[in-house]
């Protein structure tokens, strides 16, 4: 009588011989960090065409967003009080602040972004359009980069490592945001702020003085419709 | 179509360390996992196996942007079943990987020429090996049928659900499990044969 563990030993003699035969026939070259990195944006690229409202965002009703540190990544949190500002839910954890938005039911599409201010000594390096309206990514000469990100506000909460209490509130062409500074040298600004109207969230992250965020932000022009003949109106 | 009217001045700073990850693509992508880890594993799947998939997919349609396309829809089934695969070895993966990329081969080629399965499994090139003639069990699963074989390393191997399979393989629960038992009455078959 064949038992599980006799095909299982069996199993792994085919198995390792397999593999080295498959590596002896196919393996060669591989590929550097940054090629990998640009394959994983074209993997999920392709994996949000698939399918719009796909796996990706079905599993996760949440972005959250890594600051550019320069080995900032993913981290957890812990539930403790909620806070209401307008515009949107915050809910405050420990060294966490979440922002839900209000379910607007809009369903604003970007036709298309101006962004009419930049600092000084920053380009464009890449523009995208990932599982979120839009992404722009500017770099200097120096290689700091700052992101601006545009979100809907009915498929994407924000959460960001930062404490509350840090952030302040100020206006953006008379909507409220709120800015966070930095409280490292490793860290990097943030301010976030949606459009009453608009169905949309904005978050710019970068290493640059609140004024200048400020300015930054103010120049974001989203031309978004809703249906055709619709007059369009500015963010 | 989203478009800059604005346009800066274009240029190019070459990067080298690519963790300082700006647009919100990545970021989405990252917070699936639940650590820099994994991150930092998915980086590393594809560093070291991308070429070597690319080419054995090729090998299978004979076309290089065909072979991308099947890699590439390969990883995007690990990044998102990476639940399952989180705690499991390298090893573990590559013949996971190696299954998948065959599997979205076959898809492609089947989309491709329109031919059956069965006509496939004749054309299909696989991978050539041979095992120590004394062990008779191992040359038994290893002569059988390609998908047969992956069928069994999968579920008597790698431990892996019928479940976990189908979903690997994109086939229906229950065709998993009837392949997995057609499988191994043939072992048994072979091995009663062999005696």
């Amino acid at each position: 009588m064949m038992k599980v563990m006799d095909i299982s030993r069996a199993c792994g003699v085919v198995n390792d011989v397999m593999l080295d035969s498959f590596h002896s026939s196919f393996g060669g070259e591989t590929l550097n960090r940054t090629e990998a990195l640009n394959k994983i944006k074209l993997i999920h690229s392709a994996a949000h065409k698939r399918s719009p409202a796909s796996v990706y965002l079905k599993r996760v009703s949440v972005v959250i967003l890594t600051l550019a540190i320069s080995t900032g990544m993913v981290f957890t949190f812990s539930e403790d009080a909620r806070a209401y500002v307008t515009n949107w839910v915050k809910e405050i954890n420990q060294n966490m602040t979440i922002y839900h938005f209000y379910d607007e039911s809009n369903n604003d599409k970007v036709a298309s972004v101006r962004i009419k201010h930049m600092a000084k000594g920053y380009f464009e390096k890449s523009h995208t359009q990932y599982g979120s309206p839009f992404s722009f990514t500017f770099e200097n000469e120096e290689g700091k980069r700052l992101s601006i990100d545009c979100y809907r506000k009915d498929k994407f909460s924000i959460h960001l490592e930062r404490d509350s209490g840090s952030s302040e509130t100020i206006m953006i062409n008379g909507n409220e945001g709120e800015f966070y500074g930095k409280t490292s040298e490793a860290e990097d600004c943030i301010l976030i702020w949606t459009n009453t109207g608009q169905n949309l969230a904005y978050v710019i992250i970068g290493d640059l003085d609140k004024e200048e965020m400020i300015k930054i932000a103010e120049g974001v022009y989203t031309k978004v419709y809703q249906k055709e003949g619709d007059e369009d109106y500015e963010g | 179509m989203n478009k800059v009217e604005q346009r800066l001045p274009l240029g190019y700073n070459k990067i080298d360390n690519l963790l300082i990850i700006g647009g919100s693509e990545l970021l989405i992508l990252l917070q699936m996992f639940s650590g820099s880890q994994d991150e930092s594993r998915l980086t590393d799947l594809i560093m070291r196996y991308w070429n070597e998939m690319v080419r054995y997919a090729e090998s299978i349609l004979g076309n290089h942007q065909d072979a991308e396309d099947a890699v590439q829809s390969a990883f995007i089934s690990i990044f998102e079943g990476f639940d399952r695969y989180r705690d499991r070895d390298d090893k573990a993966l590559e013949t996971v990987l190696y299954v998948i990329v065959k599997n979205k081969s076959i898809d492609i080629y089947r989309k491709n020429s329109l031919r059956t399965y069965s006509s496939l499994d004749d054309n299909i090139r696989t991978v050539e090996f041979s095992v120590p003639e004394e062990d008779s069990l191992a040359c038994a699963i290893a002569g059988l049928p390609e998908r047969e074989r992956d069928l069994i390393l999968l579920r008597f191997y790698h431990g892996y659900s019928v479940g976990e399979i189908a979903e690997m393989l994109d086939i229906s629960y229950f065709a998993a499990q009837k392949g997995i038992l057609r499988a191994k009455n043939k072992l048994i078959r072979k091995m009663e044969e062999g005696g």
